[in-house]
């Protein structure tokens, strides 16, 4: 249980553009559990979605990893050829889920014919099926559909992606994440586009499944709600660096980081009824002007001169609690504001 | 005194009037947009219209300023029947009352400047106004959105997120409107950025008392701004009533079920989620009843003979479910 799947070390991602190069992540470690849910938060522009592209090595062509190393089950994937890559890992050992299940998915063909394809070609599937070779692929495709809770799937499978509405696009696309079985699953703000029923039930449907299966999610989003409903552990970004990592309880009870903070307590619905919330000052700098010291200074309530001259070390405050900041431990508690 | 006094309002779309239906004989399907919704909004009150999407909100908000004509029903403005109106009244209506559009982005003329998009209002609805005035009226309007003056001559795509909504805003507030229905002002936005933009249009609402219908799915949002909420579900209101009591005492299985869903970071406040089961009906062919009988974990007979009415439980708080009704 305790062994890592998945060990980040030392990411860099680089994005150019003309001249200019502009670091997206910079120095990100981290790991993930087996049977773990890891939620990585962050406002637009900060390097999820990078982060998560660069796991599965499809950044943009700008973009470059350019130092560190993606542990995956003790294997470097940016030693791995392309085709090692296709053939081996994606979509077989690690799979996504983007946020917009329509562009995910191809509009000419059928759900079964683009299910039944992945399962043709998946050797992952393959090997983990050898004993229901006697059961039609378009059989367990329909199985799938079912786990995923679309209403009678032995209909539906032969319906194009424009038929089914959003959260039933993107209950296909879980389903077709599921194929292999993968050990980590990769969800890029899988819920973003959907109503809040809806989302409560994509969310309780990935849950189900990790209890099932002991998968390990990455699960990207910008929604503090979101995030503290699914994740063991939550992960904090902020202009491609991390802030603040602890366990989901300790994060969201007793959140260290200013800028944690800051967006807890943005938050409508959580203070009194009509009162002003408290904002952040300006915006996320742009990735090539990032200001000298610690990136947050200039929107930090609590910065003095030491923030913006030297960079704030990675550190553990309280056991699994770390933080990036120079004034840790002196902020003092926050004042419960629900 | 109610501002805007809506009943009985109906809006419907209808669908296979053109010529291939007509020739494939696909016949006319109506689509039950809005359906039969009434409510009265207050003087300088801020009501919430919530629900999933397709469920009617933004129809219910358009069909206010006759941007979409309804079939039938009554909307009050001041007093006044807005469906009565001819062209002129609608002119002068409209110059009190301004919409915030859903996207942002694609509301805003990408070829014009920031002060032209803002300055454009006083060009259709007041003709005699120099052209000085208009400059100093737009840098003053984009003072109270808190953008600075250079920022008129800047083109829509070289804003943030959060400063287009600002100058959507700031071109609804151009006339001194008394009534702005803001349909989803903070969707798309970080949280931060959100809470900005919430904080500024209630600081404008104390400012020029202004009244807004806020439509909104982010019931986080709606809960923190709004007097008053309804709840929308395929096209009718099922749940209204002043927030504290609507959001303290649910009583409608489909109101406890959205709530319930609201992803929350409060873990003493987890609450177990209602999942609903099944899709939301289409409002083409609707279900007989009540419409949400066919997802509704208490669904009775009755629910599938007849639709349930609005009731009175007490200090305004209206309900629409067969559970309520004392026999």
């Amino acid at each position: 249980m305790n062994k890592k799947l998945l060990e980040v070390k030392n990411l860099v991602v680089e994005y150019r553009l003309g001249t200019k190069i502009m670091r997206a992540l910079d120095n990100i470690s981290f790991s993930i559990k087996k049977g773990e849910v890891l939620g990585i938060a962050g406002e637009s522009g900060c390097g999820k979605s990078s982060l998560g592209l660069a796991i599965m090595r499809l950044l943009p062509r700008a973009g470059k990893i350019s130092q560190g190393e993606i542990l995956f089950k003790e294997r470097n994937l940016l030693r791995l050829s392309e085709t090692e890559m296709n053939r081996e890992i994606r979509g077989r050992e690690i799979a996504m889920i983007f946020q917009n299940p329509l562009h995910a998915l191809n509009p000419v063909f059928t759900i079964e014919t683009q299910m039944v394809d992945i399962m043709r070609f998946n050797l992952r599937y393959q090997q983990l099926n050898i004993n229901k070779k006697n059961i039609s692929l378009k059989d367990r495709a329909i199985e799938l559909l079912r786990e995923t809770g679309l209403a009678d799937p032995e209909e539906r499978i032969t319906d194009y992606p424009f038929q089914f509405s959003g959260g039933m696009k993107q209950r296909v696309m879980i389903a077709m994440a599921f194929i292999s079985n993968p050990p980590l699953l990769i969800a890029d703000e899988p819920t973003t586009a959907l109503d809040v029923t809806i989302e409560a039930e994509i969310l309780a449907l990935i849950i189900n499944l990790v209890n099932k299966y002991k998968n390990s999610v990455l699960y990207i989003s910008h929604d503090l709600g979101v995030i503290s409903e699914i994740s063991d552990r939550v992960m904090i970004i902020y202009a491609g660096k991390i802030v603040e990592m602890a366990d989901s309880r300790s994060l969201f009870d007793d959140p260290r980081h200013p800028y944690t903070r800051a967006l807890l307590e943005s938050l409508p619905g959580t203070k009194t009824h009509k009162g002003r919330l408290p904002t952040i000052p300006g915006c996320v700098p742009p990735l090539d002007k990032l200001p000298k010291g610690c990136s947050f200074h200039p929107r930090c309530p609590f910065v003095e001169e030491i923030c913006k001259k030297s960079t704030p070390e990675f550190v553990e405050l309280a056991p699994n609690h770390w933080v990036a900041c120079l004034r840790e431990g002196k902020l003092g508690r926050r004042t419960k504001c629900f | 005194m109610f501002l805007v006094k809506v009943q009985g309002l109906k809006t419907y779309f209808y669908k296979g009037k053109g010529i291939l239906s007509k020739l494939f004989g696909k016949g006319l399907r109506i689509v039950h947009a809005v359906d039969d919704i009434s409510f009265t909004i207050g003087k300088g009150e801020t009501f919430g219209l919530v629900g999933e999407s397709g469920c009617g909100k933004t129809t219910a908000g358009s069909s206010l300023l006759r941007l979409v004509e309804p079939v039938e029903g009554q909307i009050f403005f001041e007093g006044k029947e807005v469906l009565k109106m001819n062209e002129r009244e609608i002119r002068k209506f409209r110059q009190k009352v301004q919409i915030i559009f859903q996207d942002p982005v694609t509301c805003l003329d990408p070829r014009i400047i920031a002060g032209e998009i803002i300055a454009e209002p006083f060009r259709i609805h007041s003709s005699k106004i120099t052209k000085r005035e208009i400059e100093d009226k737009v840098i003053q309007l984009l003072e109270w959105v808190n953008l600075s003056p250079e920022d008129a001559y800047k083109y829509p795509h070289e804003f943030s997120g959060g400063q287009v909504r600002r100058i959507g805003l700031a071109r609804a507030l151009a006339l001194h409107p008394k009534f702005i229905v803001a349909d989803e002002p903070t969707s798309g936005l970080d949280v931060s950025t959100a809470a900005m933009i919430l904080n500024l249009m209630q600081d404008l609402q104390e400012k020029f008392n202004l009244t807004y219908l806020w439509i909104s799915h982010n019931l986080n949002v709606v809960k923190h701004v709004c007097d008053k909420i309804a709840v929308m579900y395929l096209g009718k209101i099922v749940e209204l009533g002043k927030t504290q009591d609507v959001c303290g005492n649910l009583l409608h299985p489909y109101s406890q079920a959205l709530f319930s869903a609201i992803p929350t970071i409060n873990f003493k406040n987890k609450r177990k989620k209602i999942i609903l089961k099944g899709e939301v009906p289409s409002p083409i062919n609707l279900p007989i009843g009540c419409r949400f009988g066919s997802r509704c974990k208490y669904n009775m007979l009755i629910c599938s003979q007849e639709e349930p009415d609005l009731i009175d439980m007490g200090g305004g708080h209206l309900v629409a479910c067969h559970l309520l009704v004392k026999r």
